[in-house]
């Protein structure tokens, strides 16, 4: 029965942590260096450092809560058949910066990382830094990174994401909240969506429906390209 | 008593689906041997049952937004993982930051350039 117990404890502590998480993030006013994520994965990995605590079986014992990543990944169909009304207006435009946004934000990143840091791993998990965090741990397996490095890098590009790309759309002198949502949400997928929703329910539509676009287009594209070679080369 | 009852039958019923629409997409690009995550050949197959369906029925909607609304906890258990890889964040930390925001700014500068090119309203 030991082990019965140590799984409801992960469980528990990883679910209890995170709406302690979720409640201080609503009192610092949902700044997203504040983001539930962010707190419980950091206060977690103390816990498990502290109690000497094996992440292996952490990650066995948690294993209930990573599965229901996969029908939720699935259940995006109903927000992207939602918001793909709003691509009519202006499909071939969206469609050409999503397609080119998702390839530069994982190029370049990846590429970038090779040359820089060195690390086959790190850089290989850059790929699906603009991806939302589902698929793209997914495409992150699929490519030969690590699918928690990957979480990490996205869970960073959130962040930086929402604190840099609305700095950046107003110098580029946007004030479509269509275009400053799409920008958003291509490079910083859950993140920057939750951003927009607070600029206007316009800008987070938009942000939602770049968001799955960059994810479906990132799964498709990425792992047949051949960015991954590139990489390992690269850091060889 | 019964309503309750009732919901919770219509509940399984879209995580049924959902697990259907995942089973069907990994098994057809293990079938294909194709490098695509099952899960989001599963989303496609989902859109394409809607786009025929013509709406989304509420037993399906509402598990989804149930899943989708609380996303971020589902990968926590993935994200602790970086635990592993201390040693590479202590000492790649900081490039990672900048080599992110560079690569942000880039993709956010090509995409405004397109939507000009196009002469979409900026």
């Amino acid at each position: 029965m030991n082990t019965s117990v140590e799984m409801l404890l992960a469980i528990s502590l990883t679910m209890g942590i995170y709406l302690a998480a979720e409640k201080l993030y609503v009192r610092l006013k949902r700044s997203a260096l504040v983001h539930p994520v962010v707190i419980s994965i950091f206060s977690l990995m103390g816990i498990l450092a502290l109690f000497d605590w094996d992440y292996a079986r952490y990650q066995q014992d948690t294993y209930l809560i990573s599965f229901l990543l996969g029908p939720a990944t699935v259940a995006l169909a109903i927000p992207l058949y939602e918001q793909m009304s709003l691509i009519k207006q202006m499909a071939l435009p969206l469609m050409v910066a999503c397609l080119v946004g998702a390839v530069v934000a994982a190029g370049s990143a990846a590429l970038l990382s090779a040359v820089w840091t060195g690390d086959e791993i790190i850089s290989l998990s850059m790929i699906s830094k603009s991806v939302t965090t589902p698929i793209g741990m997914d495409i992150s397996r699929v490519v030969g990174g690590s699918p928690s490095l990957a979480a990490g890098i996205i869970m960073f590009a959130g962040m930086l994401g929402s604190l840099f790309v609305p700095y950046a759309t107003k110098r580029l002198g946007v004030k479509n909240d269509a275009i400053h949502g799409f920008a958003v949400g291509v490079t910083a997928h859950g993140f920057g969506t939750a951003q927009a929703f607070e600029r206007s329910v316009q800008a987070g539509a938009f942000a939602g429906l770049a968001m799955s676009l960059t994810g479906i287009i990132s799964a498709f594209l990425l792992p047949v390209m051949p960015l991954a070679d590139w990489v390992v080369q690269l850091t060889r | 008593m019964l309503c309750a009852g009732f919901s919770w039958v219509v509940s399984v019923a879209g995580i049924f689906v959902l697990i259907l629409f995942w089973l069907g997409g990994s098994a057809l690009v293990e079938f294909l041997n194709w490098p695509i995550p099952g899960s989001v050949m599963g989303l496609m197959g989902l859109w394409v049952a809607l786009v025929i369906n013509g709406g989304v029925p509420e037993w399906l909607k509402k598990p989804s937004s149930l899943l989708i609304r609380n996303m971020t906890l589902l990968f926590v258990p993935a994200g602790v993982g970086l635990i592993n890889h201390w040693d590479r964040l202590t000492e790649h930390g900081l490039a990672m930051v900048v080599i992110i925001t560079a690569s942000t700014l880039l993709t956010v500068v090509l995409m405004i350039l397109i939507f000009k090119l196009f002469r979409v309203k900026l």
